[in-house]
């Protein structure tokens, strides 16, 4: 099937302003948007810049804005996406454009830092390593599918708004470690996630679990927080 | 084939009693949580409270009657003894007032601070903001707790 991609392009060193490109790719129904994206810089433009690494829905780097909704180019189907034989592609929004379809993730990450993703544990892990139960395993296990593409964060009109809102990427991977019961950091991941840019920014728009290619419940975590911050209990 | 033995967390373990200890936590940072809370539960009081008030208005009495008259039914005129069911009138539309008025100062505030990113700004129209809140809420206070002044009003009928 013929395909009429129009895709926001912008060359810092070049425009002044973004602009739409418009290409027809020939594409099947059953390709990924991904394919397309590449027929476009392999065959019709190749200074069109956008990020993949595994384009399996593994590594995160290509989420878009595809028909105005947070996906992986790699995990949407030609078929899903297309409307009225148009896709629209644009790079995800609330972070800065470094070309096309690049944005600079470092706001993001500041905010994944912020919230300290990795198990805090003085204690010896004694003779073997830390058990855990399944059940204490299950606790936290939606929030361990997060491959950190931003999805999520940059589909929160909280986001858009104010940058400085630490987002629910970073929630998730807070919730990761507060729920399992290995980590003894919840106290200080709950004082980070309490401040004023914390979890209290979140309106439950459910924009991060609707667009979540991982599915994860991505607003039921968030709630999870904030009833641990209320009740001061994390069970 | 190996059996996986359970994972069996024993109560002396280290890392467990410490993870237990974390579960009584105190956050640090009561405002935004405080406000949070109080943007929940008002708003649920205030589904019943306003849906209430028009239901009172425009089904239990009809829509003709909306006077003064019934207005001071329910409040009372100023300086003349109030009956326990002016009070309770009174207390119902205190509360009502209240709660809609912090509710929407809060909801303000939360809009003031996604959107105005100039902090001179902010604060300016969150100042303004208050000022006309606290403005209505304590005229609106003092009519209900005073009681209506009928004669100013011109109201029909003075009981």
């Amino acid at each position: 099937m013929k395909v009429h991609f129009k895709i926001k392009r912008f060359n810092p060193e070049k425009d002044k302003k973004s602009y739409w490109g418009e290409y027809d790719v020939e594409a099947e129904e059953s390709d990924r948007v991904l394919d397309a994206l590449q027929t476009v810089k392999w065959e019709i433009d190749g200074t069109l810049n956008f990020r993949r690494s595994c384009a399996h829905g593994i590594c995160g780097s290509d989420a878009m804005r595809i028909n105005g909704r947070n996906s992986l180019a790699c995990k949407l189907l030609i078929r899903d996406a297309v409307q009225g034989g148009k896709i629209v592609v644009e790079p995800i929004l609330g972070l800065p454009v470094i070309k096309d379809l690049i944005v600079d993730m470092e706001p993001f990450f500041a905010h994944y830092r912020a919230v300290m993703p990795y198990l805090i544990n003085d204690t010896e892990p004694g003779e073997r390593e830390r058990l855990q139960s399944p059940e204490e395993r299950a606790r936290f296990d939606d929030s361990t599918k997060c491959i950190l593409c931003a999805c999520c964060t940059t589909s929160c009109p909280s986001f858009w708004v104010r940058g400085d809102y630490v987002g629910p990427a970073a929630i998730v991977q807070a919730h990761r470690f507060i729920f399992d019961s290995r980590d003894q950091g919840a106290a200080k991941r709950l004082d980070v996630l309490g401040e004023p840019e914390g979890v209290w920014r979140c309106r439950t728009v459910f924009n991060c679990s609707e667009v979540c290619p991982r599915d994860i419940q991505v607003t039921q975590a968030i709630g999870e927080v904030k009833a641990a911050l209320i009740t001061g209990r994390i069970d | 084939m190996s059996m996986i033995p359970t994972p069996v967390i024993a109560d002396n373990n280290p890392y467990r009693a410490r993870y237990l200890a974390n579960q009584k936590m105190k956050p640090r940072n009561a405002f935004e949580r405080v406000a949070w809370q109080f943007m929940r539960y008002s708003g649920l009081a205030l589904v019943f409270l306003a849906l209430s008030h028009w239901g009172l208005q425009h089904l239990i009495n009809s829509v003709h009657d909306l006077t003064l008259d019934a207005t001071i039914s329910r409040w009372g005129i100023a300086g003349q003894t109030a009956t326990l069911e002016i009070w309770f009138w009174r207390a119902y539309y205190a509360v009502l007032l209240g709660l809609a008025m912090m509710h929407g100062l809060n909801g303000l505030r939360q809009v003031l601070y996604d959107y105005f990113h100039y902090r001179p700004l902010y604060w300016g129209f969150m100042v303004l903001s208050t000022v006309l809140i606290v403005f209505v809420s304590v005229a609106g206070l003092a009519v209900l707790l005073l009681g209506v002044n009928a004669a100013a009003t011109g109201a029909a009928v003075v009981r």
